[in-house]
């Protein structure tokens, strides 16, 4: 393991060392081009980030953040803004006392970012609890916000989730925030497709944690689901303290569930509910989304009791035609220990926000706007437009700041790990 | 020789003197009875004895040892045990597991013998309740051996209590009011249990209101009022003494206090009584 | 009693209010002691055939068995509160962590003894044998350490407070109960700790009337059923037993018979701690994880089988335990499982309000 991670990043400095020098472009970076234009560019630009990088949270936080990195690292080798530079600042939304992500702690940062003029534009945050706080801050400054990871719904869709509301997320009437992976409508309406289709479930029942992702995956799971045309025979929710599901699951073997689905995060019982499955005999499929994708299912339910359930969760780009270059770009800055499945998330949302800025400059005459306003303004106007072909697939927005690729890996278990199986386009919901 | 000698010894409630200097012996093989209003502080005197209140000032020594400071379960050890005023049985266990509670400290197991049970705790409780056993038939309890302290007859209650004050082998018996609430056969029978337990060897020191009891079988009398000893002799003495005479009539006539004493439908449960407990 | 009402009867009008009286005093409590375990009973019975008719027998069945099995670790933790209640008169709060404490234990120990070479995670699964010697060498010690573990919180936090008013000992039970959680949380993490005992005890025993009954769910049965006949026995049989029935009667008296109360007050809680232990290891093997705040839940719930049952009162805390067990699993069959918590705390007041001394009274013989 350590030759391994001392090694990679030295072979891939010097593979990307013989890139450069041989003077070809690399490929998934999107759209590069020198500094097209921008060659007489001189002063600055400053983008950001805001990230959970340390706490419970520093492992998919810093392998999230390493992805920005290197999209702002590859900007800056190949000259992405011609004379200009580029200033980057990462924030960190994780706080001591929470030990892991703080809206609190976000909404301080943004604060910090908004009221710096330099900065155009932020990459974040990680979770959807830290938006609700920094989307209002972000919003009546003008602000972009790109998120490479929020799933809640709520955030772009108006009416969309009881519990977030919409329109005070958005003051001033105008989308500032955008994301560019799926939401849980999305995915919930992909969770009961694959359901139905691949794994020819009809009678559902259906378990989730009571907290706001999982109750919201399963509530948008129940609706598709009966869309698709197959029986949700029941829909309990069950605090995250809930050890034992063998009353839900004997009663399920009763109804003659065969799909149970768990909305909710491991952490409440995903691999609990799959290994009680087997010890009342209920034979049923297990499907469950993104928060079930983590290795404390297997410590929940380890060995083969583990085997053969699905989960749905961000695709893993780097096993797709159009990812498959970030790995070596990722290894030839960092550890390949560290990249999480986010990590081409990272980056591309860095890429689009470094994109629209050239677009500015370029519009602009090859200068830096100097009204900080008008500048930040005129790069949410470049994102929405934005059409990028990055690791992650190709990326576009619709009018809520929504992208249009509803693209999910789905994962299935096997020897203690998740690995994921295919590549599902989820319906248009 | 004196077995019990109570030294100087005052308890103090708050603002309230309970016991004042008193000082007085009792000797080996007598019975000697304590007397004194309602209030004087004879109860108290015996809860400082026993270990169940600490002592204000002064010393108690048993045997020649001063045995102030010591934990109640010690002293029972050393051959102290007494009987409530009020019937405090463990009224939810049966007479003789009573009885047999009452020779803990006679027991040598260890706490481990007895959560793991083994053989030599067995041997012993099966000893010890043989024991019990006996000494219930020996106070014609042995019909009730089976039956919850609670559900005796009254005066068998008083009785048991006995019994199980006997069953740690005491060389002093503290009796505290025990012909309250009996009748007058029964009144006798325990006079006579009284002098066959001293002719047995024990020593007696008893609390009593009904002076029948008291002028019988007595030896000698100590008298408090207030907390304070006001006299110390022997029946007749005691009798004609003008302090004792002053201190009854002051406080309501002596056949007053009979009846009051002789209610018969006492709580069986202890928790009623909180002048009992250490607060 | 008799003296009371005739002296309320004494002050009060000639008229109805003697007789309205008696009836509150008298009759009312005698109907709600018969009628309460009779309308318990009819509603299990209803709520099994319900679920009977709606799921089928077998089903049925399945979940009677369900919740006698999670109910028998209810019962084992209820123990220790009822025998701690029984004797000092207090709420121990902190068993409930003492039970999880004892689980992460029991899992520290069996890796143990793989440091001792003596491999538990494979010995064990490998065969009967196997698996008999890894549980004779972990019930012992697993309940000794709980059982320690008892003891010692019984001498830190709460002997001092003996004599203090009711509050202080169980502010301080609490106060006892947030620490160990947040020692759990420290050294165990947040996540669910896996206890790395898949596979130990596999497999289906028997088939009782179509409802499969598994090894895990015998030995959680077993475990329990045996430790409450055990403990019963002690009480009543032995010395500590008896020191321990006459000190929760009687402190003072049985100071004065010669019982070191403060010994027989450790073993108290030593017993009921150890007892947490055994539910502990069962748990950990049952459920195969066990998470810090797992107390908080497990302890409420076995406080409420123990109040049902009469605090105060071993059988009763045993009946208790299984009766929460298989109301909550019938309940959330047929209320759904959000439920389940809300099932078990109207029980906990319908209890103090109607019964407060519990199915079997707080001061029965049995009581310790
Ligand atoms: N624990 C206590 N706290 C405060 N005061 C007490 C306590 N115990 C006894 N007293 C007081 O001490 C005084 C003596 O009480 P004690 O019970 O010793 O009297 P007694 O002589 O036994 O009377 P009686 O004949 O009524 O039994 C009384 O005024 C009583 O109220
Ligand atoms: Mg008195």
């Amino acid at each position: 393991m350590h030759t391994k991670s001392r090694l990679i990043p030295i072979l891939g400095a010097v593979a990307l060392a013989l890139v450069a020098a041989c003077g070809t472009s690399s490929t998934g970076g999107g759209t590069t081009s020198g500094g097209g234009g921008l060659a007489g560019c001189t002063g600055s630009v400053t983008v950001a980030s805001d990230l959970p990088t340390s706490g419970g949270d520093a492992a998919i936080g810093g392998g999230t953040e390493n992805g920005v990195r290197a999209a702002v690292l590859k900007a800056q080798q190949e000259k992405l803004l011609g004379g200009c530079t580029i200033n980057y600042i990462p924030k960190n939304d994780a706080s001591v006392a929470k030990g892991e992500h703080d809206p609190a702690l976000g909404a301080q940062n943004m604060i910090a970012l908004t009221t710096n003029p330099a900065v155009v534009g932020v990459v974040g945050p990680f979770n959807s609890s830290v938006a609700i706080a920094e989307m209002p801050i972000a919003n009546r400054a003008g602000m972009l916000l790109l998120s490479p990871a929020n799933t809640n719904p709520g955030l772009t869709i108006a009416g969309s989730r009881p519990d977030v509301d919409t329109n005070s997320l958005r003051p001033t009437g105008k989308v500032t925030y955008y994301r560019i992976i799926w939401n849980d409508i999305a995915q919930g309406a992909d969770d009961a497709q694959i359901s139905y289709k691949e794994l020819n479930a009809r009678k559902a029942y259906i378990i989730d944690d009571q907290e706001a992702y999982g109750k919201g995956l399963a509530d948008f799971f129940e609706k598709y689901f009966k869309q698709d045309g197959g029986t949700v025979l029941k829909h309990v929710a069950l605090p995250g303290t809930t050890k034992d599901f063998k009353a839900q699951l004997t009663e399920a073997k009763g109804l003659g569930a065969d799909l149970l689905f768990f909305g909710g995060v491991a952490a409440n019982g995903s691999g609990i509910i799959y290994c009680q499955m087997k010890d009342v005999g209920l034979t049923a499929k297990y499907m469950s989304g993104d928060g079930t994708v983590d290795p404390q299912f297997f410590k929940d339910c380890a060995g083969t009791n583990g085997d053969g359930a699905y989960a749905t969760s961000a695709p893993d780009a780097t096993k797709t035609s159009a990812g498959a270059g970030f790995t070596p770009l990722y290894d030839a800055s960092f550890a390949d220990s560290s990249r999480v499945v986010y990590s081409p998330y990272g980056y591309d949302a860095m890429r689009i926000v470094l994109n629209a800025v050239k677009a500015v400059l370029v519009d602009n005459g090859g200068k830096v706007p100097t009204d900080s306003a008008s500048f930040r303004s005129k790069v949410i106007a470049k994102v929405a437009a934005t059409k990028y072909d990055g690791f992650v697939g190709h990326i576009e927005f619709d009018q809520n700041g929504d992208t249009t690729n509803h693209a999910f890996g789905l994962y299935s278990s096997k020897g203690g790990q998740w690995t994921q199986s295919e590549v599902v386009q989820a319906p248009p919901v | 020789m004196s077995l019990l000698e109570i030294d100087h010894i005052s308890k103090r409630f708050g603002g309230l003197l309970a016991v004042n200097d008193v000082t007085f012996d009792v000797g080996d093989g007598e019975i000697v009875s304590m007397i004194g209003p309602n209030g004087a502080g004879k109860t108290t005197a015996f809860n400082c004895i026993t270990g169940l209140y600490p002592v204000t000032s002064g010393d108690v020594r048993f045997d020649g040892v001063s045995i102030v400071g010591l934990p109640p379960h010690r002293i029972t050890a050393l051959g102290i045990t007494r009987t409530f005023q009020n019937i405090r049985l463990f009224s939810f266990m049966t007479a003789v597991d009573n009885v047999m509670v009452g020779e803990h400290s006679r027991m040598h197991a260890k706490v481990w013998d007895a959560i793991l049970r083994t053989p030599k705790a067995r041997r012993e409780e099966r000893a010890v309740e043989g024991h019990a056993l006996t000494i219930l038939s020996g106070l014609g309890l042995e019909r009730y051996a089976d039956m919850y302290a609670r559900n005796l007859p009254y005066g068998f209650q008083r009785r048991l209590e006995i019994a199980r004050a006997l069953a740690s082998g005491p060389r002093l018996l503290l009796l505290d009011e025990p012909a309250a609430g009996l009748n007058p056969q029964e009144k006798n029978e325990l006079m006579g249990v009284i002098s066959h337990l001293r002719d047995e060897g024990l020593t007696i020191f008893l609390i009593e209101h009904d002076m029948r009891v008291v002028m019988e079988i007595s030896d000698r009398i100590v008298v408090l009022d207030y907390g304070e000893k006001i006299a110390e002799g022997s029946p007749a003495e005691v009798r004609n003494n003008p302090r004792v005479i002053e201190a009854y009539l002051g406080s309501g006539a002596t056949t007053q206090m009979h009846t009051a004493r002789s209610t018969p439908l006492r709580p069986a449960n202890p928790a009623d009584d909180e002048g009992e407990r250490p607060a | 009693m008799a003296q009371k009402t005739t002296d309320a009867a004494a002050v009060l009008p000639p008229g109805r209010q003697p007789r309205l009286d008696a009836l509150r005093l008298r009759l009312l409590p005698q109907l709600t002691a018969r009628a309460f375990p009779i309308i318990l009973v009819t509603a299990l019975v209803g709520m099994f055939l319900r679920i009977a008719t709606t799921s089928g027998g077998e089903i049925a069945g399945e979940q009677l068995k369900n919740g006698l099995q999670i109910g028998a670790i209810y019962a084992l933790i209820a123990l220790g509160y009822t025998m701690v209640y029984g004797i000092i008169e207090l709420i121990n709060f902190a068993h409930g962590d003492v039970f999880t404490l004892s689980a992460f234990y029991a899992i520290l120990f069996g890796q143990l003894f793989g440091f001792f070479g003596l491999n538990v995670t494979t010995l064990a699964p490998s065969s009967a044998g196997g698996l008999i010697a890894c549980l004779l060498l972990l019930f012992p010690i697993t309940m000794l350490a709980a059982g320690i573990t008892g003891v010692l919180i019984e001498r830190v936090a709460y002997r001092r407070l003996r004599q203090s008013p009711r509050l202080a000992p169980l502010i301080t039970a609490v106060g006892v109960s947030f620490l160990l959680e947040g020692v759990m949380f420290a050294k165990f993490g947040a996540a669910n700790y896996p206890a790395r005992k898949d596979g130990w005890v596999h497999g289906t025993a028997f088939t009782a009337g179509g409802v499969p009954v598994r090894w895990n769910d015998v030995l959680v049965l077993s475990t329990a059923l045996g430790l409450m006949f055990a403990l019963q026995a002690f009480v009543r049989g032995s010395r500590l037993g008896k020191a321990m029935r006459a000190t929760a009667q009687d402190r003072d008296a049985a100071l004065l018979s010669g019982i070191n109360i403060n010994r027989t007050i450790a073993a108290t809680f030593f017993i009921g701690s150890a007892l947490a232990g055994a539910g502990a290891l069962v748990y950990s093997i049952y459920y195969n994880s066990v998470q810090w705040n797992l107390g908080f839940r497990y302890g409420i719930i076995a406080f409420t089988a123990a109040v049902l049952g009469g605090i105060g009162n071993i059988v009763g805390a045993g009946l208790g335990g299984f009766l929460i067990g298989v109301i909550s699993v019938f309940g959330s069959q047929l209320l759904g499982g959000e439920w389940e918590n809300s099932i078990v705390f109207a029980m906990l007041i319908i209890v103090l309000t109607f019964r407060p001394v519990g199915l079997l009274g707080m001061r029965v013989p049995d009581r310790a």
